[in-house]
């Protein structure tokens, strides 16, 4: 069977479920990194945590409905899989996912399914406990 | 410790670091949501997202519907339903969250035209009763409902609750024990 990248495997998923549009709020480390490579045109080794995740968005048969928020992420969401049975939304990792709690429990406790997909920092800096952006820089991740 | 304090409110989460079980951890986690109808997490990272694999996996879909029930045990439920709905005297239905939410608005329709039984809804199962029909009697919340349509609730004698929702923000108080 053909490779695919993980990013189109879960988004792929997602589309399986009826879902068509995903929510969410852009978020990360967007100034160029020392790692980002000068003439790569997407930012698959920058340091932002969400942005090259997004491209695989539309190259999937969804559509990527922004919001003004993280919060109206989650709720817009909350909204669309009561609708059409199951929805998902992006955050970045941190400040942007912690917006969106109150939605995310909110769809937890009315038993609606919204799967919350959160950019994170990738695997080795993770792994070295490294003080990463959105981090409290203690080195904890999990 | 964020994916820490979403377990609190997910019923499933995961974060990604390792391409080899992405693809699995992606469907158990989807499974999860999808079985628990309720929100779950999955944190990708962009050094993960890009990883290859296998689309193997992508032949197996995600499961949607429940799996079948005990035979003996379903049996046994339907004649117990079957008896109350024969023998008592003044059955009523009330419709709630849980009929929506597992979409089961469909079944809770034929139910209530079969059963021709007074149906009511709680604010949560708003919606899921067809309320055209003359068997539909309102909004029940406890004591906190219309005067008539309280009397005729706890007047009756059954009570088939489809999809019960048990809270207080759909019952102001807790009439029927």
């Amino acid at each position: 069977m053909p490779p695919i990248k993980v990013g189109d495997y879960l988004f792929r998923r997602l589309h399986e479920l009826g879902i068509r549009s995903v929510f969410g709020v852009p978020g990360g480390q967007s100034f160029p990194q020392t790692d980002l490579e000068p003439h790569t045109h997407r930012l698959t080794q920058a340091s932002d945590y969400e942005l090259a995740l997004l491209d695989l968005v539309t190259e999937n048969g969804l559509t990527w409905l922004g919001n003004p928020n993280e919060l109206v992420a989650s709720y817009a969401a909350d909204g669309y899989a009561r609708v059409k049975g199951a929805a998902a939304y992006v955050t970045t990792f941190g400040p942007g996912e912690l917006s969106a709690y109150c939605g995310m429990a909110g769809s937890y406790a009315e038993f609606v399914p919204v799967v919350h997909i959160v950019g994170y920092p990738n695997v080795a800096p993770r792994k070295a406990g490294a003080i990463m952006h959105h981090s409290l820089g203690d080195g904890r991740f999990e | 410790m964020y994916e820490k304090m979403a377990k609190e409110i997910t019923c499933a989460t995961t974060v990604l670091d390792n391409p080899a079980t992405a693809a699995a951890e992606i469907d158990r986690v989807l499974n999860t949501m999808m079985y628990e109808s309720r929100a779950a997490y999955i944190g990708v990272s962009t050094d993960i997202a890009y990883a290859t694999v296998s689309d193997e996996q992508l032949s197996t879909a995600i499961v949607r519907s429940l799996p079948p029930n005990d035979v003996e045990k379903q049996k046994q439920v339907i004649d117990e339903i079957r008896g109350l709905m024969t023998t008592k005297s003044s059955p009523i239905i009330i419709v709630d969250g849980g009929a929506v939410r597992h979409q089961c608005t469909a079944e809770v329709d034929a139910l209530i035209e079969a059963t021709q039984f007074p149906t009511f809804v709680t604010a949560m199962g708003k919606g899921a009763a067809n309320e055209t029909l003359p068997s539909y009697g309102g909004v029940y919340g406890g004591a906190g409902t219309y005067p008539d349509v309280k009397k005729a609730v706890e007047g009756a004698d059954a009570v088939f609750w489809l999809g019960i929702t048990l809270r207080t923000s759909t019952r102001v108080s807790s009439p029927i024990t």
